[in-house]
């Protein structure tokens, strides 16, 4: 990154104001570690928005609303009723880079193996963007491309809403990496229902072996309705293979990684359920 | 260059910096060169420093990022004559080799053993997951640190 100077405002009233009258000139940074992976040389002004009161997880109208400035380890660290992010955050790079990068800046460009889209999709969750007006953007229509569409300069990402797991629902997560700091070669989540012995709503999606987070709607047509159970899921998991083109990197051929998420969707289908049952191990 | 005001291991310090400068080279240029570079991308923890109490990779922190805050290196734990507890184990117990790694390792652990005194080997385990070694094979290490927990002290 070439900065050319830096601003430090702690009220977001200011940074946005800076950021507005700065325009393109000016980058809102957060824990600063998307620059590993994007050299961009244009000279900006970086505006520092870790003080401008943005963190934190707190219980808001039943929904979680974690500010878009806290950092992933806090995800890790956070506890309670119906709270499953500390499994995704568990899973993103190590502790040192969970103690920088902020969860609001893991979503606002994203790449194939970011972490926070595939589980934020599945979960329901809103992102709630302060402009001159705030908007609150589902998260189909968030990720349906790169979320820094979203922004204008002077927008800001403040906070994430996240429905929490009620009894009778349960969550799945699986990465497949080949070490514990590794990118991921195919994510999936999904968040299942179980109501009278039948599934009754499900979400699933996948990142990282596709080119954007995505749901999987086949396998969730093929089970809403229908009684949860090994084969039943092998099935769906069949349905899903068909709705995405699959794609291999770091060595791995497109055939293996959708074979692997053949194997992997019936995982996390299985995970969501034994937690649906009250399982969870 | 632009001034910057900073809590570094006890001492309210300023420093003159270029708005892109990492913060591990103004360590290193401000003769703190026990923090280490080893990757420069975030992926060895060579580099960990302590910052408002969590351990983070310096090299991929921009030096303006820290201003205001409270930052602990190497050098503000112990030196030769008087080394941090975690120092002195990780010397007793072999786990020192090329040394490269020891640093960022240390102040990983000491944030970790600050948060969590009676720290567990899974507590370790998760916080230097991002602390590589390229010579001991870390069970020296684990050990080394592990014995530094309240709770390892605790059982023996
Ligand atoms: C070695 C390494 C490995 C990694 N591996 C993974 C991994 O496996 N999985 C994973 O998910 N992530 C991984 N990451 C992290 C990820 O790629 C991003 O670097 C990180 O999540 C960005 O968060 P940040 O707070 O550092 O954002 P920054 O780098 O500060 O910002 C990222 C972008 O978002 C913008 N931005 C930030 N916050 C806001 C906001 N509130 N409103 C509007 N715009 C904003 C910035 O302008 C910038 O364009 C890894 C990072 C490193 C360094
Ligand atoms: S030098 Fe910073 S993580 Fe490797
Ligand atoms: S002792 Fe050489 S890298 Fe760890």
């Amino acid at each position: 990154m070439n900065y050319t100077d830096f601003k430090t405002p702690t009220r977001l009233d200011e940074a946005r104001a800076l950021l507005k009258e700065l325009g393109d000139a000016a980058v809102p940074v957060a824990g600063s570690t998307l620059h590993v992976f994007l050299r961009d040389e244009t000279p900006r002004i970086a505006v520092d928005i870790t003080r401008l009161g943005l963190d934190g997880i707190r219980r808001e109208e039943g929904n979680f609303e974690i500010g878009a400035t806290t950092r992933v380890a806090e995800l890790l660290e956070f506890r309670d009723d119906g709270w499953v992010l500390d499994r995704v955050a568990d899973a993103f790079v190590s502790q040192t880079v969970r103690n920088a990068a902020t969860v609001g800046g893991s979503i606002v460009r994203t790449f194939p193996w970011s972490d926070f889209p595939v589980a934020l999709l599945v979960l329901n969750a809103s992102m709630i963007i302060t402009g001159d007006s705030d908007r609150v953007v589902d998260a189909d229509t968030y990720f349906a491309s790169q979320p820094f569409h979203h922004f204008q300069p002077g927008d800001l990402l403040t906070a994430i809403r996240v429905p929490p797991l009620v009894a009778g629902e349960g969550f799945g997560y699986h990465k497949e990496r080949r070490t514990g700091s590794d990118f991921s070669r195919l994510t999936l989540a999904a968040r299942l229902d179980v109501r009278e012995g039948r599934v009754g709503g499900l979400r699933i999606a996948a990142g990282s072996g596709v080119p954007l987070p995505t749901r999987l709607t086949a396998v969730e047509k093929a089970l809403v309705g229908a009684r949860p159970g090994p084969k039943k899921f092998a099935e769906a998991a069949e349905a899903g293979l068909e709705e995405v083109r699959w794609r291999g990197s770091a060595g791995l051929s497109d055939d293996y990684i959708r074979h692997l998420a053949s194997v992997r969707i019936v995982d996390v289908l299985t995970q969501a359920y034994e937690e649906a049952k009250g399982e969870r191990s | 260059m632009k001034s910057i005001t900073f809590t570094l291991n006890g001492r309210e310090r300023s420093f003159d910096i270029e708005p892109d400068e990492r913060f591990l080279d103004l360590l290193r240029r401000s003769g703190l060169t026990g923090t280490k570079c080893g990757c420069d991308n975030g992926m060895c923890g060579s580099c960990t420093v302590i910052v408002d109490g969590r351990a983070v990779n310096s090299c991929i922190l921009f030096a303006f990022q820290v201003a205001g805050r409270i930052v602990e290196t190497i050098e503000g734990i112990g030196d030769f004559d008087r080394p941090h507890p975690l120092q002195t184990a990780m010397a007793d117990a072999g786990a020192v080799q090329c040394g490269y790694c020891t640093p960022g390792m240390v102040m990983a652990a000491k944030a970790l053993l600050d948060q969590k005194p009676d720290a567990g080997e899974e507590d370790f385990r998760r916080h230097l997951d991002g602390n590589l070694c390229r010579c001991t094979g870390y069970v020296k290490i684990r050990d080394a640190l592990l014995s530094c927990s309240a709770g390892a002290r605790a059982e023996s």
